[in-house]
């Protein structure tokens, strides 16, 4: 296994540096790699500078922060839910951090606190949905689930209302929001959510040995010295942070935290000690080269178009490999 | 000396009490099996004294403390469980497996597994004969080498005290011997206590030091096999007529009608 994750993690490590060199050098403008450089380390032109550090590289960091933080954050669920079908969005955090996007552009409120608001509308819903499914000092799975779904509708429909009453210039902006994009991201969004993301994610890889804990099923994860209560809440926590903070930068990014964590076991095997950090570092390296294809035709493309567009094709695909007949 | 003892002990669901007033104990190197018909409460009451179902009301002492004082790591520390319902679908190797029975000693951020950590394992995989096995992966193994697996999963918590239900259950006549022959080794070499919910009367008296028969969530017979066991009291338990006798495995019973 040891050889294998490997060089899975070389492949990876190396399309990442490809794909941040593409991501910066590719645009309107082209800027060579050498002048990326230069750039970086504040010489050469200065309008290469320009775009290189006030819109490139932030938007590089911000689809490398959120699509890590997808992925995380759905192999945390996935594992705790014991259900491939579960994605970051399962326990409400869609719904909640939609109806506050929806409602501040609605209502033209300041459009600067969206990504906060929309960050504490994830928090609350989440929060609403785990105390909804705690039962004395139980966190029940099917509740947590249900929960999220009745939560989701509820807001969904509010949100439903909400979109018709708006005017129709509202509705691009509050649309863009809700399919997901990294268009012109900058410093301030990833200022307020980086170090939340990297401290979530530096938690995340620890839990490994609770997941795998809880594969076993809850009578042997218990009896091997396992809190159910307290690891449903920890990956629960961890898991909504991430992706509180990763819908506050690029809003409500589809498939990646769905697809992911399937493509991490595919590459690496079940054991969660690999799942997790891989699939942190294949949801970057997703959602960036997603942000690239997006921004490469005439006109750019919310990069929540282009992962579901290239995600649900590769998650039938999985889903045949993994249920299709096999010689 | 006493490894587990339950004094007045009652266990069950919201509203439904269903083990009532049992007194246990089981010493090092003893082997208590607990038999009964179905729906009497035998998982439950090892559901309770391990605390996966919240006990009503008594007592658990684990090595003469009160195991409401010790913390969920310590408890996995000196008592092992291996539940009916394996989860064979694992896309983990059996080494891998068996390595998380170390995790009662392992703190949160403790990741890597230690020299004495990786002997327990081996020994744990050597002591069930999975040893050649160790790099397959769990759901392309047999059903009886993965029960092997999981026995080697407790055996690396390095228990004191072993809990098995029903743990036969899934194997052939051959491996249900080998299976209980192994853990009755394990019981003499290692001076542990087991404790095992068996359905083969047969098994449970050949194997057993001393047995609890339950019947409706109550003990209604509790002490050696060749006390308890004969026909009037399988009568009492499940209600069928048995001839029971002895043989040099220990009392033998053979159900009539």
């Amino acid at each position: 296994m040891n050889k294998k994750f490997l060089i899975s993690l070389t492949i990876i490590i190396f399309l990442l540096i490809i794909n941040s060199i593409l991501s910066l050098a590719k645009g309107s403008v082209y800027i060579s790699v050498e002048d990326i450089w230069l750039a970086i380390i504040k010489q050469g032109e200065e309008i290469n500078q320009t775009i290189i550090w006030e819109l490139r590289l932030p938007r590089l960091l911000a689809s490398l922060l959120v699509g890590s933080s997808l992925g995380m954050s759905g192999a945390l669920l996935q594992g705790m839910l014991k259900n491939g079908l579960a994605s970051p969005y399962l326990l409400g955090i869609s719904a909640g951090s939609g109806l506050v996007i929806v409602f501040f552009i609605s209502f033209g409120l300041m459009q600067s606190f969206i990504p906060l608001a929309a960050w504490m509308g994830a928090i609350l819903t989440t929060l609403i949905v785990f105390v909804l499914s705690k039962d004395g000092n139980k966190i029940v799975v099917e509740r947590l689930v249900l929960g999220g779904v009745a939560i989701s509708s509820l807001f969904g429909a509010i949100q439903a209302t909400l979109l018709l009453q708006v005017e129709d210039g509202r509705i691009q902006a509050a649309l863009n929001w809700l399919i997901g994009s990294l268009n012109a991201r900058g410093w301030q969004e990833i200022n307020f959510a980086a170090l939340p993301i990297l401290i979530a994610l530096f938690i995340g890889l620890f839990l490994s040995r609770q997941l795998n804990l809880l594969s076993l099923g809850d009578e042997l994860s218990m009896s091997l010295g396992n809190s159910l209560f307290r690891s449903r809440c920890l990956i629960g926590a961890v898991a909504t942070l991430l992706t509180a903070c990763a819908v506050s930068i690029g809003g409500l990014i589809g498939f990646i935290g769905l697809i992911v964590p399937h493509f991490s076991r595919l590459l690496i095997g079940n054991d969660f000690k690999y799942i997790l950090p891989f699939s942190a570092l294949i949801g970057g390296l997703t959602l960036s080269s997603a942000d690239l294809i997006s921004r490469l035709g005439p006109i750019e493309i919310p990069v929540g178009i282009v992962t579901a567009l290239v995600g649900a094709p590769v998650f039938m695909f999985i889903l045949y490999k993994k249920t299709g007949y096999k010689k | 000396m006493t490894n587990l003892k339950l004094e007045n002990f009652y266990a069950g669901y919201k509203n439904n009490i269903v083990v009532k007033n049992i007194n246990l104990s089981v010493k090092s190197g003893e082997w208590l099996g607990i038999i009964g018909p179905n729906g009497s409460g035998k998982s439950t009451l090892i559901k309770g004294l391990l605390g996966i179902i919240k006990s009503v009301k008594g007592n658990i002492y684990l090595k003469d403390k009160d195991i409401k004082i010790l913390t969920n790591r310590r408890i996995a520390q000196t008592i092992s469980f291996l539940p009916q319902q394996l989860n064979v679908n694992l896309n983990i190797t059996v080494r891998d497996l068996v390595a998380l029975g170390r995790s009662p000693y392992k703190k949160f951020w403790e990741f890597n597994l230690n020299k004495g950590d990786v002997e327990k394992i081996n020994d744990s995989l050597n002591l069930v004969d999975m040893y050649d096995l160790k790099d397959n992966l769990i759901n392309q193994i047999s059903g009886g080498q993965c029960q092997r697996a999981y026995l080697a999963l407790a055996l690396a918590q390095d228990p004191e005290i072993l809990i098995l239900d029903e743990p036969t259950n899934a194997l052939d006549l051959k491996y249900q011997i080998k299976f209980l022959e192994i853990i009755k080794t394990l019981k003499v070499n290692r001076n542990i206590s087991v404790i095992t919910i068996l359905h083969d009367l047969n098994l449970a008296a050949r194997y057993s030091d001393k047995i609890i028969a339950l019947k409706n969530g109550e003990s209604i017979g509790y002490g050696s096999c060749n006390e308890l066991i004969n026909e009037q009291f399988i009568k009492n338990i499940f209600d069928i007529n048995a001839l029971v006798s002895n043989t040099p495995y220990g009392k033998q019973i053979y159900p009539v009608n």
